[in-house]
């Protein structure tokens, strides 16, 4: 009963959701509705019944407090996870849907152009189907499967080298936001706070990698085009200059974390150290201190991409059209206006190009630096979020927890995609026409 | 021509069959993580496989206990498993449930001897036999205990007034407060010498906590007949041992070191003291010999305030993977004998500074003058023997075990680091490991342990 009632409820949201949305867009209202009851009831049944309804199941519990304005109330962290992720399947099925009937329209039209135009297939076309069959099984069998177990995963009790599994609904995942040690608190709005949470380990995780995607995107990219600059300048050996400044990109960063290491170490052992010290200096705490820790990965990731950085920006500005520049000066432009306006609007591809490659790869591929500089330390300072799954599913085997870990990686990877193509695409010149 | 490459061909596409042809050996893969010890692959795999020329030992070496129980796995799930793994004392429940492995038990089957070599099991030592056994029994072989041991450098104390000469190793302190003590003279007497470093980890916790009598977990450590269900991580013993090693710190007289950063630091004298596996012991010694310092060593500190109970063995054991063939399990079998042999059991101890686990091997390095001569490398067997032979020295024994060790550093490092309140810290340490312990016992229930 509960779940015919919770089905009923997501359709009817879904419908008002979707239906509302559309007639502000200009669409009709009784497709919105339409669409939305479908893709409500859709995402409900294609949600809950892998999960067995067990978000529903008052055993199912994992609370945190959460202060909005002063006033704090307690969220079923299970309940919320469960909901968030009907609104986002449903959402995918509306996208779906949508799609689909596009699709439908202008296959409608292509049939009818097809009359007029020789030449057009009519009917369907399976050709491209056979050619990309290949590419498509490696990528079902190795990717897209494991992806798949990888969601299944994510509801399990299981541990590496244990044969049993048990079912235990979205605690894998409600164990991120509540904290499994004490109550978690999250403060918006409240008591001074504009966002604070307490004793949610995860949360520190992630902030963890926020940080350095921020950082180390800034570093690479700014410094990256300032050396670019400098170095695509006509000068005696420029080549070699060129090769010495990029060929710290052909290093590992297993490489690239134990150099930093070198350099670096803490207790006045590092080379670093050792040179302050010879003009008197403290030595610094660069890897045994949280902030300086940070800055460490921060400074070892940067220089490591650094390379590839100037590489392509070389590269953008040998294509910047001199005539334009040219016109920029006879109109007065100094070198710093024709650089705001006429480099960066035309190097913004490429520049959209290395943020976005920089960005992938602090979120996924800054295992080996960290693991080999910090090992995720001071007390997890430097732990992101993959250090953090590794941790989890590999040396303490708990691979249910590293899988659901490893889905909100996913998502926000996912979520970080679609906006850089959303915000870049409308600002991004491609092309001087 | 092309006579000659087509013969040419055939010839290199016959030659793999005929090799295999030639040698009808059984192959014995052990997987281990002594990469340093040199004494396995130069003397031990020659002398086996010339006394017994049936089989062909193939040894690899693999990083550290964690990653070689990984890569195990891994063969497992793929089907093909080496015969033997090195396992450590921190994850010895887990093993034990995955069905990957035949207790040595079993698979001795109450035989006296193999391939004829003495089983030599009932001659282990009392602290490693309490250690290594469950309900009376051998489920893995005993093989590379150690102890935990303070070396000190002699020359460095003998300098500082401490000790009377280099030979004085009852200069080293002994208890919690001479460790305080000893370290006021040393940082009052070098600006530049650091005075002690020990990991903040698990074993030294679980050592402390065993010297004052206390448990690691109830149910006598998972040994009483039922399996642990919870830890007991924020008694006061636990509280008091880590409030001496915060006034360490506090004083700055305990130093943190990174990664390899104490061997420098050792080998430059700029170190008094340091706390670490007697495992240690040649290493220890040879940088002091290298660097022209005697290298001295004493038992654990203990809490001079509670009757000293005993300390615990670590270290790791041999494990034989279940379903072999016949043959193949034993000449596995066969090679884990040979280990135990009184000769190996002495060598292997003098490479690395591991206890001799049987009497016969300990009685044959005395018979040398061995201990006499190196009384460094007596500090710890002295140190077992003088322990109780108790549930609290035989370590904790439960599934979940290699993941709460993980968490030691975590917050052990928040206490020393971040000035973490140390019984709230200890409190959601036993919070959290009782979690990860109830769910363990969820997949695997305890009457299948």
């Amino acid at each position: 009963m509960p779940a015919f009632l919770f089905t009923c409820l997501a359709s009817a949201l879904g419908a008002l959701v979707v239906g509302a949305v559309l007639k502000r867009r200009g669409r009709g209202l009784r497709g919105g509705l339409a669409l939305g009851a479908v893709a409500g009831l859709l995402g409900s049944l294609a949600t809950m019944i892998p999960l067995q309804y067990c978000v529903l199941d008052p055993e199912n519990h994992m609370f945190f407090e959460l202060s909005v304005l002063g006033q704090t109330i307690t969220v079923n962290a299970v309940a919320l996870i469960g909901f968030l992720l009907v609104i986002v399947v449903a959402w995918a099925f509306v996208l779906a849907i949508d799609r689909l009937r596009h699709h439908w329209l202008a296959r409608g039209a292509t049939v009818w152009k097809a009359d007029t135009a020789p030449g057009t297939f009519i009917g369907y076309d399976f050709s491209p189907w056979i050619f990309l069959a290949p590419t498509l099984v490696g990528l079902a069998v190795f990717t897209y499967y494991p992806a798949a177990q990888n969601f299944f995963l994510g509801t399990q009790l299981a541990r590496r080298g244990v044969a049993n599994t048990a079912f235990n609904c979205l605690d894998n995942f409600a164990s991120l936001i509540t904290s499994r040690l004490q109550d978690a608190h999250y403060y918006i709005l409240s008591d001074g706070f504009i966002w604070h949470a307490e004793n949610a380990r995860y949360l520190a995780v992630f902030g963890n990698s926020v940080f350095f995607s921020v950082f180390i995107v800034l570093v690479a990219n700014v410094l990256g085009l300032a050396i670019a600059l400098l170095a695509s300048q006509k000068i005696r050996g420029a080549s070699v200059y060129r090769t010495l400044i990029i060929w710290p990109y052909a290093i590992s960063g297993v490489v690239v974390g134990i150099v930093f290491a070198i350099l670096l170490g803490g207790g006045g052992s590092g080379f670093l150290n050792q040179f302050l010290q010879l003009f008197g200096a403290e030595p610094a705490p660069f890897l045994s201190d949280a902030w300086w820790a940070r800055a460490s990965v921060v400074a070892a990731a940067a220089w490591n991409k650094l390379g590839f950085n100037v590489l392509i920006y070389i590269a953008a500005l040998q294509a910047v059209p001199m005539e334009l520049m040219e016109a920029a000066s006879i109109d007065g432009a100094n070198a710093w206006k024709r650089f705001l306006n006429v480099t960066i609007p035309m190097i913004s591809p490429y520049i959209f190009f290395v943020v976005f490659l920089n960005l992938n790869y602090s979120f996924f591929d800054l295992y080996a630096v960290i693991d080999n500089l910090t090992e995720g330390g001071p007390v997890n300072a430097t732990t992101n979020l993959v250090v953090d799954i590794i941790r989890v599913g590999v040396e303490s085997r708990d691979i249910g927890k590293a899988a659901a870990q490893s889905i909100v990686l996913f998502m926000v990877v996912v979520g970080l995609t679609y906006m850089q193509f959303r915000v870049m695409g409308r600002r991004v010149t491609y092309g001087a026409d | 021509m092309k006579r000659t490459i087509v013969l040419m061909l055939m010839v290199l596409l016959l030659l793999p069959s005929l090799t295999l042809a030639q040698d009808d050996r059984i192959t014995i893969r052990f997987w281990h993580i002594w990469g340093n010890v040199t004494w396995l692959p130069e003397v031990v795999e020659p002398a086996f496989e010339a006394a017994f020329p049936q089989y062909d030992l193939e040894l690899r070496v693999l990083d550290g206990y964690r990653n070689a129980y990984d890569l195990y796995t891994l063969a497992q799930e793929q089907g093909d498993p080496p015969e033997l793994l090195q396992g450590t004392s921190s994850n010895t429940q887990a093993p034990r449930d995955s069905g990957f492995f035949k207790p040595l038990h079993e698979a001795i089957a109450g035989r006296a001897e193999i391939n004829g070599i003495p089983v030599r099991l009932d001659e282990i030592v009392g602290p490693a036999a309490i250690f290594y056994q469950l309900d009376g029994e051998y489920y893995e072989l005993p093989w590379n205990a150690s102890t935990p041991i303070v070396f000190g450098n002699m020359d460095l104390l003998v300098e500082a007034g401490v000790a009377a000469d280099v030979n004085d190793f009852a200069a080293i302190p002994s208890t919690w407060a001479e460790v305080h003590e000893v370290c006021a003279i040393i940082v009052e007497k070098f600006d530049d010498v650091d005075c002690i470093n020990f990991g903040a980890g698990g074993w030294y916790f679980e050592n402390a906590l065993a010297m004052q009598g206390a448990y690691m977990a109830n149910n006598e450590n998972g040994r009483g007949g039922d399996c642990v269900t919870e830890v007991l991580f924020n008694s006061q013993e636990a509280v008091d041992y880590l409030a001496w090693h915060k006034s360490l710190e506090e004083a700055g007289y305990w130093v943190d070191y990174g990664r390899a950063e104490y061997n420098i630091t050792w080998a430059d004298s700029k170190l008094a003291l340091h706390m670490t596996s007697s495992a240690a012991a040649r290493g220890r010694v040879e940088i002091g010999e290298g660097n022209g310092f005697t290298v001295g060593a004493d038992r654990m500190p203990y809490n001079q305030d509670v009757e000293y109970v005993g300390n615990t063995v670590g270290g790791g054991m041999i494990l034989l993977t279940d379903g072999l063939e016949p043959e193949v399990e034993e000449g596995a079998l066969t090679f884990l004998m040979y280990l135990l042999e009184p000769e190996n059991i002495a060598n292997w101890h003098k490479s690395t500074g591991y206890i001799p686990v049987t009497q016969s091997g300990f009685d044959y390095l005395e018979a040398e003058g061995w201990f006499e001569e190196n009384p460094t490398f007596a500090v710890a067997t002295n140190q077992l023997t003088n322990s109780a032979r108790a549930p609290q020295t035989a370590g904790a024994i439960f599934g979940s075990f290699a993941q709460v060790y993980q968490m030691y550093r975590e917050v052990f490092q928040n206490i020393l680091r971040n000035d973490a309140d140390i019984q709230e810290s200890l409190d959601r340490l036993k919070a959290e490991a009782d979690l990860l312990i109830e769910e363990y016992n969820l997949l695997v229930p305890c009457e299948e342990m």
